[in-house]
């Protein structure tokens, strides 16, 4: 998959932050991006619309960053599929980190970050993770049992 | 002649992209137009620590980003053989560090810098060197397709680390 190609939903309940994150995704060819103000959402969009990868804000209403990907890792992801996810975060506190890795998150950037900072980011993330296409593809490769 | 008062509110008003930016390379005018938005996303009005990293994601954003447009701009120069190569390349290595310097001084104490300065700075920054500047190269890369080549030969490659490679 190419770079450019991803599908990638951005959940932060800051409309600035999300549109700057857009810009940034845009200026690095990065179109398909969606983006959305709670995790709640987030969640029901994520199986619509079959993202590759997550950039979600730490600290938001409701769900927060960390109950999201916790969310994300129960009741969304099988054996098979771990859906990529990237917090983002203001805040730089080691137990703010450990708190993202233990409810599963792939990585971690703290704002404010530069463009090259994001895409080595998601570069590094995908290129250790399938995609749910490419375990869709996968599953639809299988032989019939 | 306009006042300095004028050319100031001039520079006050939102930034946005119009036809006579173009120098007649689509790809150069879509580095152009991402450029403004980013500087846009400086003229709002939130209070820190909000604003902080807002502001800082955008001046680390330019910086990023005009590394990449000036890199690829150059090239494009060369290729078409554009006289005022060298004198451009200058510019762009004081524009940068203006941008540099900014973010440092941002980064150290974000109350260091008025926003509303920054602003009207970038907006100037960008929109003097488009109009005086790269208007000069215009003749030499408008409809020219060695000069899109040559911009398109800068890919996105350039904000990988170089010890990795895009998956």
């Amino acid at each position: 998959m190419k770079f450019e190609d991803l599908r990638i939903l951005v959940v932060d309940d800051n409309a600035n932050m999300r549109r700057l994150i857009n810009t940034i995704l845009r200026s690095v060819g990065v179109l398909d991006v969606v983006d959305i103000d709670n995790g709640a959402d987030a969640l029901a969009m994520i199986q619509e619309w079959k993202p590759d990868l997550l950039l979600v804000d730490y600290v938001m209403d409701g769900l927060d960053g960390v109950e999201f990907t916790r969310r994300v890792r129960s009741d969304i992801d099988t054996p098979d599929n771990r859906l990529p996810i990237i917090i983002v975060t203001g805040y730089s506190e080691l137990w703010r980190l450990n708190e993202a890795k233990k409810a599963g998150a792939n990585d971690f950037i703290v704002k404010p970050f530069t463009t090259k900072a994001l895409v080595n980011r998601i570069q590094r993330t995908m290129s250790q993770g399938l995609t749910l296409e490419d375990v869709g593809r996968q599953d639809e490769a299988k032989p019939a049992h | 002649m306009p006042t300095a008062a004028a050319e100031e509110s001039a520079y006050d008003s939102p930034i946005a992209w119009s036809p006579e930016l173009s120098v007649g390379v689509p790809e150069i005018d879509a580095d152009h137009k991402v450029l403004i938005e980013l500087i846009s996303q400086i003229n709002n009005r939130s209070d820190l620590p909000e604003a902080f990293t807002i502001v800082g994601t955008v001046l680390a954003a330019l910086s990023d980003y005009t590394e990449y447009h000036f890199t690829r701009e150059e090239r494009m120069q060369q290729v078409v053989g554009f006289p005022n190569a060298d004198a451009h390349h200058q510019r762009h290595v004081i524009l940068r560090q203006q941008v540099l310097d900014y973010l440092a001084r941002y980064m150290a104490n974000p109350e260091d810098v008025d926003t509303q300065e920054l602003y009207l700075f970038l907006h100037r920054w960008l929109f003097e060197h488009i109009l005086n500047e790269d208007m000069q190269y215009a003749p030499y890369c408008a409809n020219n397709p060695k000069a899109s080549e040559a911009v398109i030969g800068i890919g996105l490659d350039f904000f990988i680390d170089s010890n990795s490679s895009l998956f």
